[in-house]
């Protein structure tokens, strides 16, 4: 009996861990332990130990001469921390804003009204289509010549915010957050359900007949029952979230703008931008080095948060 | 209590009922309705753009095409090799998907419901990947890819796409399994059920949701991914729809041809958007058949 | 049974669906033939069968450039017997060559743009140098070097210690492009030739209800170039590249730097459409083309960008940048772009690459370039096309010549990308002040020296 056990759970991994060895986890590695040296992406590496690092982090150096030891001024990288920054914005805004729609969503949806398959397709949309397209329907959202928003507000008789520049410096971080939700809450709202419908509806049906209220209900029935789900949903948002590249990338057109800089958007300038050609591939790694270090804690935090015993159905 | 409906005693219990019903959850029906409309005049305002003219594009972006250009569509279709591309495209991701599911269902089977030495370690690992920015395994892997032949083939770009899915179907998969009570896995034993068989006619039936989600969500995923597309194949008969876009997009931005550009992502997006509702009646059925057991 | 059948179904599927993809793998090798060198003198000759070009280039299959190349492709076959097998990547092709490079992949010859190009690949030493075959003949024109062809000082532009690796294709200048109908509705006979003419310009235009010029101010490459052209008509040619390159950093107390941002508030304050900030590229430009604004400055692919976006009536002329007066530069001084062929150092067939170059540039393939891509082109005796005319009489007038950000970008990539573009936009757009501005400059360039 053990025998076969064992022979099958040999069978059952062998292939994915041998393809994700060879196709993933090593050139991973490899890439990873790049961070040491400096490398233009073709002919020689140079290790330079850890100095990409002390070169994003200045908290590393420590300069007894100045004013402020634990921030010696030259390891001051432009946009390191700002992409730290506006990536944390995105992951923690971004994920309040989703997971409340989300859930707001869910419910309503579940309640029992009418269209609900409609309004679940109709709202996973734009996930399906190509963020090309999606960029440049938000960019004329936001035109602030003839946009929509802009219409919208004048007909509200908002002129004076009607003038804003939503994809101007000070708002542009914002602007593209609210449209990267708009997509995200699509894609969680399936998640969501899908956890709500497997619930089976003799559960809702006693509670109510045990006299609990809507709310009641949400939070003592439904919540716990899709907690794992719920799980799965909010960790994947924050490594999806963590890594966002291209929409931000796009939306103001033929360059990033600084501030839209996200970490993930900041490796890929330093290693393949092709209008600058920075070509600093050792530094590309550290910031991936330091993005897979900022993945491996969030999983462990949400892991340490949203651990419970598994809830069964009777 | 009965109401009067438009001063009239309405003669129909049910449907005086059913109305009434509705109209007092009116208020939920807010937000999903406002959202809908939106996304609605969103995909409506992409394909009338698809129809207009550069010139109308930006000057009348809201309104209607003032003659519906079809051959927006055509010309698309012709100077970018779609329909080999669409080929390319379904036979791409159709091959990764269902190579994902057969290779993570049972891995994630095994590490979820088995308990072994190194389970959480091997789980944790595969999770792990999903924190790799993409761009960063270019350079190895061409290198690899380039050392065992794959460059430039489909095989290749498939094995590419099902690697890369690992982490988050994984991750996904990993999380139904658990979600599963272990008296069925008991019960399927008892009953004299080979482990593969517990395997095979217990569990995978029981977990098809989450099956069916990672199809899904992989399928949309592969479907619009062009970046490796980019670098693992050359050879243009090979490429797939999104590669296709992305060259459209590259040169139709700078010759000024937006509307060729719409007309082109329309194109994209039809067979996702099939896929999706195709599937997601799947969905349902899994749901409930899964509710059932 | 209903899943052995599905099971079997998925592994007929998946068996099928492989073997269908299992096509001819990358292109093989063929057998290496020694190329032997040329003598100056001999015309170009069938060289021996069966070789295969690897040609990555930088366009997508739909642009017109693409159509263009593949013709010359079939061309050049067709007199040499040597085949160019043309890869079209789009604009990452560079990026891609570095990979493909890097693992062995067999390429002889690639495209790119020459700035990118000269900081990245060339400078990498991928390029093959082709100093010894300038003197070649011409295609078709027996007797008169290939470097002859060129417009003067293009060859030198991008050359790496003293050695020629790039050969330009495509010829690019900025200018401040505008609407005819505009400036004669304004009442403008003249063209500005000064900045104080120029402002006056602008006033004109703006009486007239327009708006004078259009900005895409989420680009900062597009905002740079008003900041480079006024520090080069104030201190001429090289003085950025300078101020970018002295670690004291001392270079940007020169009060041109502060002149410079403030003649560039001035315009943003007064002159540039609002809401400018919030425009997500094209949308400025639309503005062009939708006859709000009047002007704006831009390569010299503006024109063949808006061409189907403007109304049939519209024409297209091209300002030089005018002349600061009491400055070092000169109104005639252009900044040259360029877009470059480069034979790759480890191609086997070097020399019939630079075969297939010298096969473009002929004269006739060069007119060919120009009407269909309405592209400037390097060569001398060939025009401009119609559209962007006015750039070639820039070109023809031109007094120097520098590098688009006097060379910053492709010099020091980083520094570009992280000092000057980000804080340069602030100024611009009118966030700080210009001695905020300088001051900035000149901490960032101290601290971007002390790590670089």
């Amino acid at each position: 009996m053990y025998k076969g056990r064992t022979r099958l759970i040999v069978a059952f991994l062998l292939p994915a861990t041998l393809l994700y060895a060879v196709f993933f986890a090593w050139p991973a590695l490899q890439s990873l332990y790049l961070s040491l040296f400096e490398w233009s992406g073709i002919g020689e590496k140079t290790y330079v130990g850890l100095r990409n690092f002390r070169e994003l982090l200045p908290i590393l150096e420590v300069n007894v001469d100045s004013q402020f030891p634990f921030l010696h001024p030259s390891y001051r990288d432009v946009f390191f921390w700002p992409s730290v920054e506006h990536t944390l914005i995105i992951v923690i805004l971004g994920g309040v804003i989703t997971f409340g729609l989300a859930f707001v969503l869910t419910t309503v949806l579940s309640s029992g009204i009418r269209g609900k398959k409609f309004f679940r397709m109709v709202i996973f949309a734009p996930n399906v289509v190509a963020a090309i397209a999606l960029s440049l329907l938000w960019a004329q959202i936001y035109n602030p010549r003839h946009g929509l928003l802009k219409n919208i507000l004048l007909r509200l008789g908002q002129e004076e915010l009607a003038k804003t520049p939503w994809l101007g410096p000070d708002r542009a971080l914002i602007s593209t957050l609210v449209a990267m939700c708009w997509v995200w809450v699509g894609f969680n709202l399936v998640l969501l359900l899908a956890a709500v419908d497997q619930i089976p509806q003799d559960l809702f049906d006693a509670a109510k007949v045990d006299g609990a209220n809507p709310f009641q209900i949400f939070t003592k029935v439904t919540i716990p029952l899709i907690w794992d789900v719920v799980t799965i949903a909010v960790i994947n948002f924050s490594i999806t979230a963590l890594r966002v590249l291209e929409f931000p990338f796009i939306i103001k057109g033929l360059q990033c703008p600084p501030q839209l800089y996200t970490l993930a958007i900041y490796n890929y300038v330093l290693g393949f931008g092709r209008r600058e050609p920075i070509w600093r591939m050792g530094k590309a790694a550290a910031v991936a080095v330091l993005m897979q270090i900022m993945v491996i804690m969030l999983i462990l935090v949400f892991m340490r948060l949203f651990r419970r015993e598994t809830v069964e159905y009777s | 209590m009965s109401q009067k409906v438009g001063g009239t005693k309405v003669n129909t219990q049910r449907w005086r009922g059913s109305i009434v019903k509705e109209l007092r959850r009116i208020h939920l029906y807010a937000l999903p309705v406002l959202w809908s409309v939106f996304n609605i005049f969103c995909v409506y305002w992409i394909v009338m753009s698809s129809l207009k003219s550069n010139r109308e594009v930006f000057r009348a972006p809201w309104g209607l095409p003032a003659e519906p250009q079809f051959e927006n569509y055509s010309e698309i279709w012709q100077v970018a090799n779609l329909g080999l591309e669409l080929r390319n495209s379904v036979i791409i991701t159709g091959a990764s998907v269902l190579l994902i599911l057969i290779l993570c269902a049972p891995a994630a089977y095994v590490l979820s419901r088995m308990k072994f030495r190194g389970s959480g370690w091997l789980t944790s690992i595969f999770v792990a990947g999903a924190g790799v920015p993409g761009a960063m395994l270019i350079i190895p892997l061409f290198v690899i890819m380039s050392d065992l032949g794959l460059i430039d083939t489909l095989h290749g770009l498939i094995l590419i796409y099902t690697t890369v899915s690992i982490p988050f179907s994984m991750f996904v998969l990993t999380g139904f399994f658990r979600t599963l009570p272990t008296e069925f896995e008991e019960a399927a034993r008892i009953d004299g059920c080979s482990e593969f068989g517990v395997f095979w006619r217990v569990m995978l039936p029981l977990v098809s949701p989450g099956l069916i989600t990672v199809a899904i969500f992989n399928f949309v995923a592969i479907w619009n991914e062009y970046t490796l597309a980019l670098v693992f194949i050359q050879d243009k008969a090979k490429m797939p729809l999104a590669r296709g876009l992305y060259a459209i997009a590259g040169s139709m931005i700078y010759t000024g041809n937006w509307v060729g550009l719409f007309a082109a992502v329309v194109i994209v997006m039809v067979p996702s958007i099939i896929v999706y509702i195709l599937l997601s009646e799947r969905l349902i059925e899994g749901i409930t058949a899964g509710a059932l057991k | 049974m209903k899943t052995a059948a599905r099971l079997t179904l998925a592994i007929v599927t998946i068996t099928a669906l492989l073997l269908t993809s299992c096509g001819p793998k990358a292109t093989p090798t063929p057998t290496p033939v020694k190329a032997t060198p040329i003598p100056v003198e001999a015309t170009p000759t069938t060289a021996p069968e069966g070789i295969t070009l690897e040609f990555w280039s930088m366009w997508n299959e739909p642009e017109p450039q693409a159509a263009v190349l593949k013709k010359y492709a079939e061309g050049f076959e067709a007199e040499t017997g040597i085949k160019v097998n043309i890869t079209f990547n789009g604009r990452e092709n560079q990026t891609l060559l570095r990979t493909a490079l890097g693992a062995g992949t067999k390429i002889d010859l690639m495209d790119q743009d020459g700035a990118p190009l000269a900081g990245g690949l060339m400078k990498e030493g991928q390029g093959y140098a082709l100093d010894d075959w300038l003197d070649e003949d011409a295609w078709g024109e027996e007797g008169r070097p290939f470097g002859d062809i060129f417009s003067p000082g293009l060859l030198e532009q991008f050359q790496l210690e003293g050695k020629t690796y790039l050969i330009p294709h495509t010829l690019i200048t900025y200018a401040i492009w505008y609407d005819k109908r505009d400036f004669a509705e304004a009442g403008i006979e003249a063209l500005p030739e000064t900045w104080d003419e120029f402002l006056e310009t602008c006033e004109k235009i703006k009486a007239t209800g327009v708006e004078p010029i259009a900005q895409d101010a989420g680009v900062p490459f597009y905002n740079i170039i008003w900041f480079f052209y006024l520090v080069e008509r104030l201190k001429g040619p090289g003085f950025l590249l300078a101020a970018a390159e002295d670690p004291t950093g001392k270079l940007w107390d020169d009060p041109a730097f502060v002149k410079a941002a403030e003649m560039e508030r001035e315009l943003w304050d007064n002159y540039v459409i609002e809401g400018a900030e919030g425009f997500a590229w094209p949308q400025g430009q639309a503005t062009l083309a939708d006859d709000i604004s009047a002007m704006e400055l831009c390569g010299s692919w503006l024109p063949n960008e808006l061409k189907d976006a403007v109304d049939p009536e519209f024409e297209w002329g091209g300002l030089p940048f005018p002349a600061v007066e009491g400055g070092e530069g000169k109104g005639t001084d252009i900044p040259v772009v360029m877009l470059d062929f480069m034979v790759l150092k480890d191609s086997e067939y070097p020399h019939e690459a630079f075969a297939f170059i010298r096969y473009c540039l002929s004269k006739e393939n060069v007119k060919i370039w120009a009407d269909e891509t309405i592209s400037g082109v390097p060569r001398k005796d060939v025009d401009f096309p119609d559209l962007i005319a006015d750039a070639k009489v820039m070109f023809d007038n031109a007094t120097a010549f520098f590098d688009e950000v006097d060379g910053v970008v492709f010099k020091h990539a980083e520094y570009a990308n992280d000092v000057l573009f980000p804080t340069h936009d602030e100024v611009f757009m009118g966030r700080t002040t210009p001695e905020e501005f300088v001051a900035r400059m000149k901490e960032l360039t101290i601290t971007y020296w002390e790590t670089h």
